[in-house]
């Protein structure tokens, strides 16, 4: 890197809008004494997709109802007509529902292969449906895991979180994932 | 430019605990080192702000799952890593809007080195983030690699496919 020190180093970030970060900190504040129920979005923006989120739970809920695991595609599927082009992931531990949604909706989105990731730790069990290629981190109570599958060819999932790499069953840690390609519906 | 700061495990079990003190702290060490490694991967200010902002929110949310202080510095560079992919993911025809900004707004070219940042912005996001680590931190490849989740081997291919394409630059 030697001979790109220079030239790297005329790179200059600009210099931080003090208030913006103090409005940051209150909102991350905010956030923090709600935790882990409840949380309070960023910028004037969000506060709609807060509110959609929790339509969107509302949804979840009532999509889940009587269905079981099977249903995962269709759960998905339903999310993905709420949201057009912004859901990135929805993430199911016990009782409770994320659903991870991008502040501005971008059709190419969807058109990436959906995947089911079950991760099992420590009693705990996480389900997780998003798309081929996308990372998700969920908070398990060993600290975050960051998953990516990789949907092949072949219909596989490939996983890959950090180090790891492994075929539709794995194990990292103490946690043990299955994943696999969810048909569309 | 340390690569790692010192123990922060305390701090990231007190906060864990729902100690707001502890938290401000935290916000306070990482919100500037975040906040530029997310424009030198976005080259937008206000969006860099609101990724940093974005990732502490979802620090804050899910603080008291993390267990490992060690964990917690890669945890906020992943989560905004992620975020910085997502915003230039979600930005149609990015390049064409860096130019056209240029272009709106000359005051902006004395602050920045366009050429500089066209040669960061010519590299593919993870090329970039890689650079912004290695380079910009100070991180090793390992401490890349742990922050980005993924191997050392893979950054240091990412560093040298960098460097291959920035030297392009170089050259009159």
């Amino acid at each position: 890197m030697k001979e790109l020190r220079p030239f790297l180093d005329q790179l200059k970030v600009p210099a931080a809008d003090e208030s913006r970060r103090a409005r940051a900190l209150e909102r991350s504040l905010v956030a923090f004494r709600n935790a882990p129920r409840m949380e309070r979005k960023t910028h004037r923006a969000a506060w709609i997709f807060a509110a959609a989120a929790a339509t969107a739970c509302v949804g979840i809920a009532l999509v889940l109802h009587g269905q079981r695991a099977d249903s995962s595609a269709r759960v998905f599927a339903e999310l993905e007509h709420l949201f057009p082009g912004q859901l990135l992931a929805v993430v199911r531990n016990g009782g409770q529902t994320d659903v991870r949604l991008s502040a501005i909706p971008d059709p190419e989105i969807s058109t990436d292969q959906r995947v089911r990731i079950t991760v099992r730790s420590g009693g705990e069990t996480t389900d997780i449906l998003t798309y081929s290629g996308r990372e998700v981190c969920v908070p398990l109570k060993s600290g975050p895991l960051c998953l990516t599958p990789l949907v092949t060819g072949e219909g596989d999932v490939l996983v890959l979180a950090g180090d790891n790499a492994f075929t539709r069953n794995g194990r990292i840690h103490s946690a043990t994932i299955r994943a696999t390609a969810l048909t569309s519906s | 430019m340390p690569a790692s700061d010192d123990d922060l495990s305390p701090l990231v079990h007190l906060a864990g605990r729902g100690d707001e003190a502890a938290f401000s702290e935290l916000f306070r060490r990482y919100y500037e080192r975040l906040r530029a490694f997310a424009w030198r991967n976005v080259f937008d200010s206000q969006a860099a702000e609101d990724i940093v902002q974005e990732t502490f929110i979802r620090t804050a949310r899910q603080m008291h799952a993390l267990r490992d202080g060690r964990a917690f510095e890669g945890w906020l560079f992943r989560i905004t890593a992620n975020l910085s992919r997502d915003h230039l993911r979600s930005r149609v025809s990015h390049e064409k809007k860096i130019a056209a900004a240029a272009m709106e707004s000359p005051g902006r070219q004395s602050e920045l080195s366009p050429q500089v940042e066209l040669a960061l912005q010519s590299l593919p996001a993870a090329q970039r983030e890689a650079v912004a680590l290695v380079y910009y931190e100070g991180c090793n490849h390992a401490d890349a690699a742990r922050r980005l989740g993924c191997a050392e081997a893979t950054i240091s291919w990412r560093i040298m496919l960098a460097k291959r394409a920035l030297k392009k630059f170089l050259k009159p």
